[in-house]
């Protein structure tokens, strides 16, 4: 099992982000969290990327319980879980082959880091570029992040947390700032990536239609709480209504 | 970050109470300084009209057939100059980063996201020391780099090395703090995330945010090697043989034509090296775009390498950064390319002492230990001894570097505010922020781009110059008197502020004065109704920061001649070699610099939360 969370609650001061949450994700499973801003789907990935510690409730990722590890355990199952944040937490001056090479720096002790970011070794290079061909956007390893476009920059942020060799890959928002067809193209490339490699994959979104057509299982989250759980022909307008209805408490 | 509205002029009062506060104190130093006593006669009888005949030749008529021409002695002590800024600053970056290092919290394991239940130890080591670097730090800012040369000199030997280094001490300190303050300026989203795919904080900090900083980083080095080179030439006044030795001697025998060629060439040197580091700044700033796409073929070792050799790479940084390693190498090794220059460790033949170095050190210390203390063997007598020296001249002198300080930098906001719009790029222009203003003739073009360039170079030269030079020259030319170095002072702040606040205006938002001026109001009430008023905040920031450094210089001018703490700590070594009384005076110059950087701190704090 990949992921298993049971009464999962977090707060933020008096604010309940995450109401007794209560989820199983097996290893390779694809799953879209869907649901309207400030549902929880960032807070619940932060979680399950254990970047939050839940406020209460038990928490296992890879079959190990994140709260009671010490700080160098942590680390070292931080490097199974790659993360795609909605604002891509790329370091934009540097080239894109660098961007990828940061990935993989839980593997690495500080003395190859420095060696490293002096000049990447051959076969490094070569792992770089084979990722990011996959990306589609191998020409540009030796571009500057900031001179890509927006969804080049996504692809290079792609690379690199596939570079981490994962298990489980969470990205927040993906497509939330690219057009139609560039999000069609986003969501295809993460779910034929991690079906390769047979990563479990988190993805929130915005939109149901995307989800639908990618994901086998749909996660619906409304203000903390698990609204549905079930595939995408098991969901019916109904559900998708009480999704997206704003109730009068929370105007 | 939410964007707080800031109050305009017109508006509220607060803007013109601190004009108003800035006249009254300007008064008030006046008061404290006293009048400017009339011009000494005779004292600057041709120096104005050499400056247009400057000369390469020898002016005095008694020199021996032997001596080195003046062209050629210029030139080499130019070059000394440019050698012992390049030594000064290769020991003071090092130092510079690693302080930086140690001043920042940002690699720390606390910044670890989630999980930090569980303390680590090493926070409770981490934060005293970063307290103890940042208190050595502006430790080491806080005592002018010429008042680190005079001790050291004093108590090591005349040798250059010594002033070398006396130059790299607070010049590490302003680079670790500059520094330190760039790193924590960058945005951390790029750390965290590393911290959360598994780097340790170290190694997060060190793959992120290094390269975040590195430009910012590069191009205030590049500005303070143009401060080195200032301060190298100022050397020569304390006997060490740079430029301004030349520069002392020239005055001294009003050989004005020799004097005005050391000045120019100085200034042509200076002004290089600025505008080096503005094209810098401007290249880092650019984002460098693929101009040619490689023909991939199918192998793909050939692809990469044919994807690095055409990627965009920025030439002028390259050559600039190996023209550096090898300069600095140069002015380490001048013996490598067979260049005749002096030993580091030699003394010149004029103070060859007789006693040895450990010697000298120990007979320092001993002169050091206050007279009283020596005497009696006793730390009692310290305290009457202190306050006696703080009653006789202490507090006077104190007073007067303050109040030297304020007056120049007032003085200099006042001019650079009535020339500021005359530099903008954005309004001295036929068409102000490209705003089509009626038919233009090309007279009215040219003559807005000159004006624009000539203010602008203005502000360049007056910063080119440093104000101990200037200061040397008008106490000469006026007599002395606290206003010719409170001009100094004003005068290099002139050029400083002038690029600063430059920089401030044409990094401001300009929707609001193109409205204006679309509404039918000039240049002149655009840049008093919209760019005063919206970037006001930002320029006090940049005053204080200026008035910080005011107090640091006004310390030292007082050397030649006004009662200030710097006339003291050079009468006290000059006359009575009472290292004891000078280390009193420093050590009062150090705590009010301490000070004025913990208020000017604060100050700058709230007024960029304002």
């Amino acid at each position: 099992m990949s992921l298993h969370l049971s009464k999962i609650t977090r707060e933020f001061g008096s604010i309940r982000a995450l109401d007794c949450i209560s989820l199983d994700i097996e290893s390779g499973e694809q799953v879209a969290l869907i649901g309207p801003s400030g549902c929880g789907k960032t807070t619940l990935l932060k979680v399950m990327g254990t970047q939050l510690s839940p406020s209460s409730g038990s928490l296992a990722v890879l079959g190990k319980t994140p709260t009671q590890l010490g700080a160098r355990e942590i680390k070292q199952l931080r490097t199974r879980i790659a993360m795609i944040p909605q604002y891509l937490g790329l370091v934009y001056n540097i080239s894109a082959l660098r961007n990828v090479l940061n990935g993989g720096l839980g593997e690495i002790n500080l003395l190859r880091t420095v060696r490293q970011m002096i000049r990447p070794s051959r076969k490094e290079t070569l792992q770089v570029y084979d990722l990011l061909e996959r990306a589609g956007i191998g020409e540009k390893i030796y571009d500057r992040t900031d001179s890509l476009s927006g969804g080049q920059q996504q692809r290079v942020a792609v690379a690199r947390a596939l570079y981490q060799r994962p298990c489980i890959l969470l990205a927040d928002e993906p497509v939330s700032s690219v057009d139609p067809a560039r999000a069609h193209d986003t969501i295809k490339l993460l779910t034929k990536l991690s079906r390769e490699e047979g990563i479990t994959l988190v993805v929130s979104l915005h939109n149901l239609d995307l989800a639908r057509e990618f994901f086998p299982r749909l996660i619906g989250l409304r203000s903390g709480c698990v609204a549905f759980d079930c595939s995408p022909s098991d969901l019916n307008e109904e559900v998708c209504k009480t999704l997206y209805h704003i109730s009068p408490d929370h105007g | 970050m939410a964007e707080f509205p800031r109050r305009p002029l017109l508006k509220g009062h607060g803007h013109k109470w601190i004009v108003l506060a800035m006249i009254a104190l300007l008064f008030g130093c006046r008061l404290i300084l006293g009048p400017m006593p009339p011009a000494p006669p005779g004292g600057q009888e041709g120096f104005f009209s050499a400056a247009l005949h400057p000369t390469l030749t020898d002016q005095s008529q008694s020199l021996p057939e032997d001596a080195t021409p003046f062209a050629k002695r210029i030139c080499t002590e130019m070059a000394t100059t440019l050698r012992y800024a390049f030594i000064a600053m290769s020991m003071a970056v090092p130092a510079g980063v690693l302080l930086g290092f140690f001043a920042s919290s940002k690699w720390w394991p606390s910044v670890i996201t989630g999980y930090h239940g569980r303390r680590s130890l090493l926070l409770l080591l981490l934060r005293p020391m970063q307290i103890g670097v940042r208190f050595f730090i502006t430790l080491m800012r806080s005592i002018h780099e010429l008042i680190w040369a005079i001790l050291f000199l004093a108590a090591l030997g005349h040798e250059p090395i010594t002033a070398c280094v006396a130059l790299a001490l607070p010049f590490a300190g302003t680079l670790a703090k500059v520094f330190s303050e760039i790193i924590d300026e960058q945005s951390e989203d790029a750390r965290d995330h590393l911290i959360a795919s598994g780097a340790s904080p170290i190694q997060a900090f060190l793959a992120s945010l290094v390269p975040q900083a590195f430009p910012d980083m590069a191009t205030y080095t590049l500005y303070r090697f143009e401060c080195a080179l200032r301060s190298s030439a100022v050397l020569g006044f304390i006997g060490i043989e740079t430029i301004g030795l030349s520069i002392s001697r020239s005055f001294e025998n009003h050989f004005y034509n020799e004097l005005w060629a050391e000045l120019y060439l100085l200034l042509a040197v200076i002004m290089v090296v600025d505008m080096l580091g503005s094209l810098l700044r401007k290249r880092l700033n650019r984002i460098p775009q693929r101009k040619k796409s490689p023909e991939l073929t199918g192998a793909r070792l050939q692809n990469i390498k044919r994807l690095k050799s055409t990627a965009p790479r920025s030439m002028m940084a390259r050559t600039l950064m190996w023209s550096t390693v090898l300069l600095v190498t140069i002015s380490w090794f001048p013996g490598m390319i067979q260049l005749d220059a002096q030993a580091l460790t030699k003394a010149n033949e004029s103070s060859i002492g007789q006693l040895s170095r450990g010697e000298k050190i120990s007979h320092f210390l001993t002169k050091m230990t206050p007279q009283p203390v020596r005497e009696s063997d006793s730390w009692g007598e310290l305290t009457p001894w202190a306050s006696a020296l703080w009653r006789e001249n202490g507090s006077e002198a104190l007073t007067n570097t303050v109040a030297m300080a304020t007056a120049a930098i007032i003085l200099s906001a006042f001019a650079v505010w009535l020339f500021l719009p005359w530099a903008s790029r954005t309004l001295a222009s036929a068409k102000p922020m490209g705003i089509f203003q009626g038919r233009e003739s090309i007279l009215m073009r040219v003559t807005w781009n000159c004006c624009g360039f000539l203010t602008r170079m203005t502000f360049i030269m007056s910063r080119a110059i440093p104000e101990y030079i200037y200061a040397y020259l008008l106490i000469g030319l006026l007599g002395i008197s606290a206003w010719p170095l409170v001009l100094a002072l004003a005068l290099h702040n002139f050029g400083i502020l002038g690029r600063l606040w430059g920089e401030v205006i044409e990094n401001q938002p300009a929707a609001n004065a193109r409205q204006l001026m679309l509404a039918g109001s000039g240049r002149f009430q655009c840049y008093f109704a919209s760019y005063i008023p919206l970037s006001f905040n930002r320029f006090l920031m940049y005053l204080f920061y200026r008035w910080e450094t005011c107090v640091r210089e006004a310390t030292i001018l007082g050397m030649l001649g006004f009662a200030s703490l710097g006339l003291h700590i050079q009468l006290a070594r000059n006359f009575s070699r009472a290292y004891d009384e000078m280390f009193f005076y420093v050590l009062l110059g150090a705590s009010v610099i301490f000070i004025g950087d913990l208020i000017s701190v604060y100050l700058r704090r709230s007024l960029a939360r304002a």
